[in-house]
């Protein structure tokens, strides 16, 4: 998985704990690559940030449900997005997101939507151990053009 | 509260024991930020009790606070909210600057307003738009509202670009869109070049009609006819429409410095939630937030938001909850034109901000974020560490009102099916934008009749 064939990677997320996940990501891409990065907070922004864009890397938490740090990765639109255990603030996640820009008539043509699954999401707590094992993993995959799992 | 009497049964219709009861059970009071739960409990035919039970932790961050240097307060406090850090940076530098004694320059003041502006629109537009017109043409979502007609999507994309034009005015002022770093007590790190806001200027001149066509949008809106005897409480400014300063105002006689907050407002815990309820010292409830800024502001506004006002053909002051949505959409127009006012007479301050040398003090303020007055006080030790922190956002003064409302409103939906009750019941709540800061939002409602 080439990081060039994206034109764009997104981080979404919040300050608080695992939460932090895309934003983690995005922040480390930048260090390292010359990839275009930028951070979402919802859905309404992540969905100006990719209108017209033709291939999206998106990166968020997933929803703890006793697997924490565990990577998936979807393609969309052919991937179900709803089994990806995404959750978001005022309703309006990556899910919604997608949809509406489909609906707008300004989707990217293809999105790679990377989840890890998040352990604690308090307000300003710290990465969890397992979550950040995961998104140095997850950097290394990406800049090494692998499959994260 | 007077209660009406219900005609209400197993809904199923069976008999035995659990005739005289009734549960409804939603998961998903969807469109609004945060954690919570509704109850509806019923005996003999009356709503007994409503219970809005919503998890924020707003006694975590005044614990963090404490022993913190009071420069970190607006960076710590903004983290509050994802949708309205810039209402938290700006009570929580003018608090702090009045526990110091330190006034700022008018600049400065004018810069704050600006920022403030930006937020008004990125916050208003996103519930008028995204949250809340679904709710008056009968969408489960803006997402549904787009699909269905191609005049509902070609809106989403405009409202989309006022949106945006608000996200640009924080991203100038404040730094960056996502939580604002430019904000320091006493001002600004860095003032913006006029060539900056210049660019912005462009952009909000561009969607200034958008702001105008969304005040006609939702004033055409089939919007429920009810009234009620509400105690709007805001900010009034000498001269201003309210959003960093002014007196602490109702519309039931109150008149008093924001700093004697304390003296006619008090918190209180409840049982069924873990944030504080803000009553009147009286126990009464109360309503903060753009319809009870504009009921007690409307004269403050500029004759073309009043003229826009006039328009709508809502009669001024309103005491309809659901008009809320006309007042945001004012409010968003008004904050269009402000910002460009703003811009035009903006001359960069000689220093981007005020010397705001620590020492031992005690200071409140109140700002008007988009939900409502936002009360902030702090005191300092003699070294600027922060000893003590209170903090009382809008959502927790509109609880209690919020649960009056529902309580009112419940006999009137409850032959209706579990989903349109609930369906119904959440468009009470979302009258008031609650804002849960959260990472996630979870709202059980749930109607008991024994």
């Amino acid at each position: 998985m080439p990081l060039s064939q994206f034109s764009l990677a997104v981080g979404l997320g919040s300050p608080h704990g695992d939460d932090r996940v895309g934003w983690e990501v995005i922040d480390r891409l930048a260090v390292r690559t010359d990839l275009p990065v930028a951070k979402a907070r919802d859905g309404t922004e992540l969905l100006q940030i990719i209108s017209g864009r033709v291939q999206v890397l998106v990166i968020d938490a997933a929803a703890p449900s006793g697997h924490p740090g565990r990577m998936r990765q979807f393609e969309w639109p052919v991937h179900d997005l709803h089994t990806a255990g995404l959750v978001s603030t005022h309703g309006l996640g990556v899910v919604e997101a997608l949809q509406m820009a489909q609906t707008l008539g300004c989707a990217p043509q293809r999105a790679t939507v990377i989840t890890i699954e998040a352990d604690q999401t308090d307000p300003l707590c710290s990465l969890s151990d397992d979550v950040e094992r995961s998104i140095d993993r997850l950097v290394e995959c990406l800049i090494n053009g692998e499959s994260p799992g | 509260m007077p209660n009406e009497p219900l005609e209400t049964g197993d809904e199923a219709g069976a008999p035995g024991p659990a005739a005289n009861e009734r549960t409804i059970r939603v998961a998903a009071l969807a469109r609004v930020e945060g954690e919570g739960a509704i109850t509806v409990r019923l005996r003999g035919g009356r709503v007994e009790d409503v219970q809005f039970r919503i998890f924020e932790p707003p006694r975590f961050f005044e614990a963090i606070l404490r022993g913190r240097s009071m420069t970190e307060v607006p960076d710590i406090t903004a983290r509050i909210c994802g949708i309205c850090p810039v209402a938290y940076q700006m009570s929580a530098c003018h608090a702090l600057e009045a526990a110091l004694g330190t006034p700022i320059t008018e600049p400065i003041r004018l810069l704050r307003r600006l920022l403030y502006c930006g937020e008004w629109i990125e916050s208003h537009v996103l519930h008028v738009v995204f949250l809340h017109a679904p709710d008056f043409l009968g969408y489960e979502s803006a997402i549904a509202m787009a699909q269905d007609r191609p005049e509902h999507a070609a809106r989403v994309r405009d409202f989309l670009r006022l949106k945006k034009a608000g996200n640009a005015i924080v991203r100038a002022v404040g730094g960056r869109e996502i939580h604002p770093i430019n904000v320091r007590v006493g001002g600004f790190y860095r003032a913006p070049r006029k060539e900056e806001l210049a660019v912005l200027a462009e952009e909000l001149k561009g969607v200034r009609e958008l702001a105008r066509e969304l005040v006609r949008w939702v004033a055409g809106l089939d919007i429920p006819a009810v009234e009620h005897d509400y105690d709007f409480v805001a900010l009034r400014h000498e001269s201003e429409y309210p959003m960093n300063e002014g007196r602490l105002v109702s519309s039931r006689g109150l008149d008093a410095a924001m700093a004697e907050f304390p003296d006619h407002f008090e918190e209180r815990q409840v049982p069924h939630s873990n944030a504080l309820h803000c009553l009147r010292k009286d126990g009464g409830a109360y309503f903060v937030g753009p319809l009870a800024r504009w009921n007690l502001n409307a004269d403050r506004m500029p004759s073309a938001i009043a003229e826009a006002a006039r328009e709508t053909g809502i009669s001024w002051p309103c005491r309809n909850p659901y008009v809320s949505i006309v007042a945001r959409a004012l409010e968003v127009l008004f904050a269009v034109d402000e910002a460009l006012r703003l811009i035009a007479i903006y001359e960069p301050p000689d220093a981007p901000s005020v010397p705001c040398d620590p020492k031992a003090g005690a200071g409140a303020w109140i700002t008007e974020a988009p939900r409502g007055i936002l009360y902030h006080h702090y005191s300092v030790d003699p070294g600027g560490k922060v000893v003590s922190a209170t903090i009382v956002p809008p959502t927790s003064q509109n609880q209690r009102q919020i649960e009056e409302d529902l309580i009112r409103f419940a006999p009137t939906v409850l032959d209706l099916s579990e989903d349109q009750a609930a369906w119904k019941c959440e468009q009470v709540v979302r009258n008031y934008d609650p804002c849960i800061s959260c990472a996630t939002h979870f709202v059980r409602y749930e109607v008991i009749d024994r």
